[in-house]
């Protein structure tokens, strides 16, 4: 997958797994904007995981603000 | 019952021949019955005798797990003290707290191995990998293990566990619950309503998750073990529990997915039909569309400090804003409108605090700090609250002073009070602006201040962190003497 794929991927998901009605981009806050829940965000984690197979430590969420953060963890992830 | 050993004495004869734990690795389910459960609580209870832990304090930290529970149940056979320690502590708040209740071992997992590895206590800690016990890496003798009995019994009046209030700093309080408040902690009944099993989600330090297991031990369920709140769903559809304890925040989720979930969840795989929520506020929309699935809603009410034995009612239209009736092992009494409780799960105090415990614990009783009426038929309505405490969500409580202070030492910050925003805490601030500070050298102030929340966030759980700022453009309304005035500070946000 390319960089553009994965980061579109995600987004699909964080819509999916929030059923948010919100136009998303990037620069979009998760709990500010979005309104996230801290519960809403750790079962958001676990969509991402079986989308990607990857494993997500649920401690990486408190550095992550935004869906471009998200993105760039799961690409982190990914690559490693 | 006098202590926790008669109980498990009791389960073990109870469960023999049955399943009595669940949890998963991936997507496959694994099964327990009640002889290895407890055959393993011997296998630890040895090792940890063997060490020498009989009379002292044993801290366990870890996330919910088999293992947790084993090792938990067997510091009670082995004599000890049990000290829950929440897994997401840092390795210099997990130093504090182990000076401050004495510890003498800590029982750790994986997920905590660095904190524990990292901390740097004054006095000699004997740390115990409970995954390396489990494996037989740390040596026992097995010829011994069936002589470790359930005689190893504490007296009632005896300490027997340790747990603390949440807070967001190290001022959490140590509650110690006796033997005997452990015993009547467990043997309780859910309101009368009947469960085949239980998903246990809620992390297991706190009382509403070893309580809640245990108890549905007691009353002959099995327990589905959560070990990782993201795999919420999962759990719900692929161990299918009856049951599940949860806080508000869970409950939103468990609303918004059923929605579409069919009778009982079924149209998801679940066979959901009865949620405990502690300190739910009531919504009719969500408790209709609740009853229609066949779902029954329960409230929760208590406290650490008031043991396991708490105030579970279900939810109805017809009382909407009631905390229900006390259970039949609970007192209460309402005196100058605060809600006292007394029952033999009360604690004993706070260790190694008579100051604290002196100001809650009175004749017995139990004084809440939460300010209550009850009306001519006995059910009791919550109108207030004495403590300045602030519920989030998931249940944790947050002392916005405990913030406040901590902020209020940047010199940017003027004025600060913290309060809770939907699902987080928020921070409104009146910033200091030094006099003649043009329009562009505010926002940098401004900016300067969302750096400093920034840094006070830092690795903080998310529920800790301050997640919105709001700045005010003049100071906070005061009283007389002062005090700025909470919730009256609306109007003037920038």
């Amino acid at each position: 997958m390319t960089v553009q794929e994965v980061k579109r991927e995600v987004i699909r998901v964080i819509k999916d797994s929030t059923e948010t009605e919100l136009e998303i981009s990037e620069s979009t806050q998760l709990f500010d904007e979005m309104g996230m829940s801290s519960m809403e965000a750790f079962v958001m984690l676990s969509d991402l995981e079986e989308e990607f197979n990857i494993n997500i430590p649920a401690v990486s969420l408190r550095k992550v603000k935004t869906v471009g953060e998200i993105c760039e963890l799961i690409i982190s992830i990914l690559s490693k | 019952m006098e202590n926790i050993c008669q109980v498990l004495n009791l389960m073990e004869k109870r469960t023999k021949g049955r399943r009595v734990i669940r949890y998963m690795k991936g997507t496959e389910v694994l099964d327990i019955n009640g002889e290895e459960f407890f055959k393993m609580i011997r296998r630890h209870a040895h090792i940890l005798k063997s060490k020498g832990v009989t009379g002292k304090h044993v801290g366990i930290i870890g996330k919910n797990s088999y293992l947790w529970l084993v090792n938990f149940c067997a510091v009670f056979q082995a004599g000890a003290v049990a000290v829950l320690l929440d897994r997401d502590l840092g390795n210099e708040e997990l130093a504090e707290l182990v000076s401050r209740v004495d510890l003498s071992v800590i029982l750790y997992d994986a997920s905590t191995e660095d904190a524990v590895q990292r901390m740097v206590c004054p006095m000699q800690v004997e740390i115990l990998d409970m995954e390396e016990m489990a494996s037989g890496k740390i040596h026992m003798d097995s010829n011994k293990v069936d002589e470790v009995s359930w005689e190893m019994t504490q007296k009632p009046e005896e300490l027997s566990c340790i747990i603390f209030t949440s807070g967001t700093t190290m001022r959490n309080k140590a509650v110690m619950l006796s033997a005997r408040a452990m015993a009547a902690s467990v043997c309780t009944r859910v309101n009368g309503k009947i469960f085949k099993s239980l998903l246990a989600i809620m992390p297991f330090h706190h009382l509403s998750g070893f309580i809640t297991v245990m108890n549905a031990m007691y009353l002959g369920a099995e327990i589905c073990i959560g070990e990782d709140i993201k795999y919420f769903y999962r759990y719900l559809k692929y161990m299918q529990p009856d049951y599940v304890f949860v806080v508000p925040s869970m409950l939103q989720l468990l609303v918004k997915k059923l929605k579409n979930g069919g009778q009982n969840g079924c149209a998801l795989g679940w066979n959901l039909r009865l949620i405990t929520c502690g300190g739910a506020t009531f919504c009719s929309d969500f408790l209709q569309m609740l009853q229609e699935r066949k779902i029954t809603v329960m409230q929760g009410y208590g406290a650490s400090e008031a043991g396991g034995i708490g105030i579970l009612w279900e939810m109805t239209s017809k009382r909407p804003d009631t905390l229900g009736k006390p259970p039949a092992e609970m007192s209460v009494r309402i005196e100058n409108e605060e809600l006292y409780l007394k029952s033999d799960s009360l604690m004993m105090g706070y260790y190694d605090d008579p100051e604290e415990t002196e100001k809650v614990l009175r004749d017995g009783w139990y004084a809440t700090g939460d300010l209550c009426r009850i009306d001519g038929d006995g059910y009791l309505y919550l109108t207030g609250r004495r403590k300045n405490l602030i519920i989030l969500p998931n249940g944790e409580n947050i002392s916005p002073e405990e913030i406040e202070n901590k902020l209020r030492n940047c010199e940017e910050i003027e004025e600060i009070m913290i309060d809770v925003e939907g699902n987080f805490i928020a921070a409104k601030v009146f910033p200091y602006y030094p006099a003649g500070s043009t329009e562009e050298q505010k926002a940098g102030i401004r900016e300067k201040i969302g750096k400093i929340i920034e840094a006070y966030n830092g690795n903080l759980p998310l529920y800790k962190q301050v997640m919105k700022v709001h700045f005010f453009d003049r100071p906070f309304e005061k009283n007389t003497a002062g005090k700025i005035i909470r919730y009256h500070i609306a109007e003037g946000m920038v």
